[in-house]
């Protein structure tokens, strides 16, 4: 609460997040291209999963349709780049197709809540499928628009390992401003009561709308990203399944975690890699663990663990009402 | 306060300015049930009318109507002179109506102070830079810590809505109405599970409310309505059973029988 002296609980998380930054910077250098490639993924799969959890954590709506927005993203690209069209043209492109997608899902959602909501982006999210489907003339269809090439400067692996690296820190940072804003608080008193929030006389519909811009724009640059990792997009990233398991990412890490969507993502990435070679079945597994996790870690995996850190202070200390009220004063 | 009438058969005057509400003939259903029937209130501003009546009898319902939760099925509703029976709950807001709830409708995962920041931030109208970080020294903040201390929960900002006894929450949905610094306070049985302490703390607080500051309070503890209020409206059944200053409504008989001497 002090800006001069720092509380025990953001010194550890500072110290965590250095260290977590030191061991991204080696890994290019001391791993594989293909384990490096993986990370990649990992980060990408985190800055979806990011773009979910911002809407989760906050406003407590929960999306399984945000794989559309980052794929309307990535169509854009792809599309522009084989239209022979600058760089910047092509990001353009996808900047609006992210902006357009966005603000449909928000129109469609921002007076729904809970289920409603998940039925809602589901059904938006099955919609740009189907588009990508069908409008084979501009999506290519189920054989999807390849040899999209990277740009120069990060066509190498590592290079574009970097790239990602630097996106999902500043996508983190930037929604560590918006958890931090009075915009995060208000979306935080939706979640906690709608009714209430109402009475005050807020415009609850326009909050959700604007959160849903929030975090199509991060989804837009997953989309981009996951178009140049892989040089192709097909319908399949669009997909439920997609939407789902960066759902699951969520869950897994910690919804409303800073943290928690890369601990998720590299968790059920790594899983995917390492299992889907060995065991066709890997899905299930998946499924599995998630409700094992869902029953015994609600909070999921940095949930519960911040929760314990809490509490092991907590014994050795005890609070401290009274301080953290002077805290408040000085 | 003489411009005060109800349960007359008079024309009800459509007020101005200086007029918080006029309820005309204000009548809502509930499918077939008559929840609210033919109410017609005028509350000058600065007013205190206490509505009073027997469980069911409509009290909450009418609340709802005004502050725009729910439409009424008849009648208009005057706020400030004009008519919102078509405004929207969120607007009613902004025009300085304020309410608490009967069953309390608080931010639970949020912090104590952080209940009332974010009701603070409301009251100013759209938030200014919305982005920017909510910090300990901002206007908002500091509204709200002044509005903790004047509730008696100075002490318990950093702590969890969950962590606060059920006299302390119904303190904290005061605190929460009060912020906005509204200009028409609707509070639906405030007093309700409050040891004596806690009242005396509450009536407090309701008697240096601004002069201003029309108020409309649902109370059960008679003691404390009716020292708080001018007038006095008592619901049967959601039909006017009696209007009138709080000696009127002790003296009047029909209140006695339906209300009053229930509780004996
Ligand atoms: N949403 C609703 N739907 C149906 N009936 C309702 C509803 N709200 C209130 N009622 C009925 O209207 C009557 C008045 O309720 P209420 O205004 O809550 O009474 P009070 O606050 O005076 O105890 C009761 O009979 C109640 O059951
Ligand atoms: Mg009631």
């Amino acid at each position: 609460m002090n800006a001069r002296r720092p509380s025990t609980g953001a010194v550890v998380k500072g110290a965590i997040l250095a260290a977590l930054l030191v061991v991204a910077f080696v890994c290019p250098y001391v791993l594989g291209s293909y384990y490096v490639s993986l990370l990649s993924i990992a980060l990408i799969a985190a800055i979806l999963a990011s773009s979910i959890n911002v809407l989760a954590g906050n406003a407590g709506l929960v999306s399984l349709g945000h794989a559309g927005i980052a794929a309307a993203s990535g169509y854009g690209l792809a599309w522009a780049y084989r239209q022979g069209w600058e760089l910047w043209a092509q990001l353009g492109m996808a900047a609006l197709l992210t902006a357009v997608a966005s603000v449909l899902y928000g129109l469609i959602s921002m007076r729904t809540r809970g289920i409603s909501f998940l039925m809602v982006t589901l059904a938006a999210g099955m919609v740009v499928y189907g588009m990508a489907y069908r409008w084979s003339s501009v999506t290519g269809g189920t054989n999807g628009l390849p040899g999209i090439r990277r740009p120069e400067g990060i066509a190498e692996y590592w290079q574009f390992y970097f790239l990602v690296l630097v996106a999902f820190c500043f996508v983190t940072l930037a929604l560590i401003v918006v958890g931090r804003s009075s915009f995060g608080l208000t979306l935080r008193g939706i979640r906690d009561s709608e009714t209430r929030m109402v009475s005050l006389g807020y415009n609850v519909p326009l909050y959700k709308f604007g959160a849903m811009l929030v975090s199509g724009a991060v989804a837009g640059v997953a989309g981009v990203l996951a178009v140049w990792h892989s040089e192709f997009i097909s319908p399949v990233v669009a997909g439920f399944q997609e939407s789902a398991i960066s759902m699951i990412m969520v869950a897994l890490g910690g919804i409303g975690t800073v943290l928690g969507p890369l601990v998720g993502a590299v968790l059920v990435t790594g899983f995917q890699h390492v299992l889907s070679s060995v065991f066709e079945r890997w899905s299930t597994l998946l499924g599995l663990i998630f409700i094992l996790s869902v029953i015994f870690a609600p909070q999921g995996i940095v949930g519960g663990v911040a929760d314990l850190m809490r509490r092991i202070r907590r014994r050795g200390a005890p609070p401290r009402r009274e301080q953290l009220d002077a805290e408040f004063r000085a | 306060m003489s411009s005060v009438s109800a349960v007359s058969s008079s024309p009800v005057p459509a007020g101005d300015e200086e007029t918080a509400l006029v309820l005309d003939g204000v009548t809502r259903r509930f499918g077939g049930l008559m929840a609210l029937s033919g109410v017609s209130v005028v509350l000058p501003r600065g007013g205190r009318l206490a509505v009073i009546g027997p469980n069911g009898a409509g009290k909450t319902t009418l609340f709802r109507l005004i502050s725009g939760e729910m439409r009424a099925s008849d009648g208009t509703i005057r706020l400030f002179g004009e008519d919102v029976s078509r405004v929207s709950e969120r607007v009613r807001a902004r025009r300085g109506v304020s309410r608490t709830f009967q069953v309390s409708n608080l931010f639970a995962d949020l912090s104590v102070l952080d209940n009332v920041r974010i009701a603070a931030q409301a009251g100013t109208g759209r938030p200014r830079r919305f982005w920017w970080p909510v910090r300990e020294r901002d206007d908002f903040t500091v509204k709200a810590r002044t509005m903790l201390e004047r509730v008696g929960l100075g002490r318990r900002g950093a702590d969890r809505v969950a962590d606060l006894s059920h006299g302390e929450q119904r303190q904290l949905e005061i605190a929460i109405a009060l912020v906005v610094e509204p200009r028409l306070l609707l509070l639906d049985e405030p007093a309700a599970g409050l040891s004596a302490a806690e009242r005396k703390v509450l009536r407090g607080l309701l008697e240096e409310l601004p002069d201003g500051l029309s108020m409309l309070l649902i109370e059960h503890d008679m003691s404390l309505a009716l020292e708080l209020v001018d007038h006095v409206l008592c619901l049967d059944n959601g039909v006017p059973l009696a209007y009138g200053t709080p000696d009127e409504i002790r003296a009047n008989p029909a209140v006695q029988a339906v209300y009053l001497g229930r509780r004996d």
